[in-house]
């Protein structure tokens, strides 16, 4: 009597053991699926993103004057009589629509095009552009007088994201790249000196 | 009889492991080569777009002097005298940037400098660049490129309707195709797939130097 009672503790005690395993192994198995899954699309972003950082910079950098860098003088804007210094700041109509500078409007709009930047999370296809708020992800621009920098942060969805943590992570990149003069021999040398007054609001 | 029970359990264990590991083999070769593809993926669109963006860092209207040669796989590199300056460029960063598992590609090859592309819209019809007089037909990357000749002709770039409607705006494009294959690597005991990898980008010219 006493040997049948143990043998079916015994039984009982395997099933529960079982259950205990299975579902300890799901969520195990569930946790490391999303683990990779959401390490790949991390991994393949920051990839991107750096990239997008890289480009804006140099489209940034090439969008740079370089009359501007050698002091040039050339005909004043608007019109106006006399010579002027050739000025970095946005000379034609086309470009001065906003508050940015040719080459900070070169460098976003390529590196949020890059990035793959969204004007809104839920529609993805359409991307933002220079004139678009760069919040709260999107790229900043600035200079230092010698490189263009570019910033970006991308808010990125993660595949499948594990319950209790947050859904979305934001990766940044960082590019900066110096303008090329475009002639064949310089006639000057970087001075440090920004080309802009102010660095640009964020 | 528990000897024959334990010899039966070897036996079956055996032939678990047997069965398990090809296919956990299979499911690694095939990991992996998803990762590979992702990656030459990512490394080709990058490659594109510094090429694309490379031919605004040539000196503006220069065109390569006679006996130019540039990038290209040892032994093939490309001749680019007579060509824009910023092709060359553009192959140059293509070639610099495209460095990792190039041994599994298979290019689909073209020519490397074209002009006068235009995507088209309701009303213009697409057209297909043509080549450069000249033009190494044999490049892994092929950029559709704006200039000026000598006596001051201009050669159009490509022409995207879709920017400044309805007139469209001279751009640079570059673009590559690979098939990725495995056939070479431990991998091709597991995957059976050969993809083809494109890759296309366009960079939009500066105010100041077009």
């Amino acid at each position: 009597m006493t040997l049948r009672r143990s043998r079916e503790a015994r039984g009982r005690q395997r099933g529960q053991t079982l259950v205990v395993f299975a579902l300890a192994f799901t969520l195990f198995l569930f946790s490391l699926t999303c683990l990779v899954a959401d390490a790949a699309a991390l991994y393949v972003w920051s990839g991107r993103v750096q990239t997008a950082a890289q480009l804006g910079a140099q489209s940034g950098a090439d969008a740079v004057d370089p009359r501007y860098l050698y002091n040039a003088t050339g005909a004043c804007p608007h019109g106006a009589p006399g010579v002027c210094a050739v000025s970095i700041v946005d000379v034609s109509e086309q470009d001065r629509s906003g508050a940015l500078y040719a080459f900070q409007r070169a460098c976003i709009e390529a590196a949020d095009q890059s990035a793959e930047v969204p004007v809104d999370a839920a529609n993805p296809l359409v991307l933002k552009s220079a004139d678009d708020p760069q919040v709260p992800d999107g790229t900043w621009c600035a200079s230092d007088g010698c490189h263009v920098y570019a910033k970006i942060s991308r808010v990125v969805q993660l595949p499948i994201p594990f319950p209790g943590f947050p859904e979305t992570i934001t990766v940044r990149g960082t590019g900066y790249a110096a303008p090329v003069a475009g002639t064949n021999v310089a006639t000057s040398t970087c001075t440090g000196i920004a080309w802009v007054p102010a660095p640009p609001p964020r | 009889m528990r000897r024959r029970r334990r010899r039966g359990d070897d036996a079956q264990a055996v032939l678990e492991t047997a069965l398990v590991i090809p296919i956990l083999l299979f499911l690694v070769c095939n990991f992996i080569a998803v990762m590979v593809q992702v990656t030459v993926q990512e490394q080709l669109n990058s490659a594109t777009a510094l090429a694309a963006q490379s031919r605004f860092q040539a000196p503006e209207n220069a065109i390569d002097p006679s006996g130019t040669r540039c990038c290209g796989a040892p032994g093939m590199s490309l001749a680019t005298a007579g060509l824009p300056t910023g092709c060359r460029y553009a192959a140059e960063t293509f070639y610099g940037t495209m460095t990792t598992y190039t041994g599994l590609l298979h290019w689909l090859r073209a020519t490397l400098c074209t002009s006068g592309g235009d995507s088209g819209n309701a009303a213009i019809p697409p057209m297909q660049p043509v080549a450069y007089a000249g033009s190494p037909s044999n490049a892994e990357v092929s950029c559709d490129i704006g200039s000026i000749k000598p006596g001051g002709t201009v050669i159009p770039g490509y022409v995207d309707r879709a920017l400044n409607p309805p007139a469209g705006l001279n751009v640079v494009t570059c673009s590559a195709s690979a098939s990725l294959d495995f056939a070479d690597t431990p991998l091709a005991w597991g995957v059976f797939w050969t993809p083809t990898l494109h890759a296309q980008a366009e960079a939009l010219p500066p105010p100041f130097r077009q």
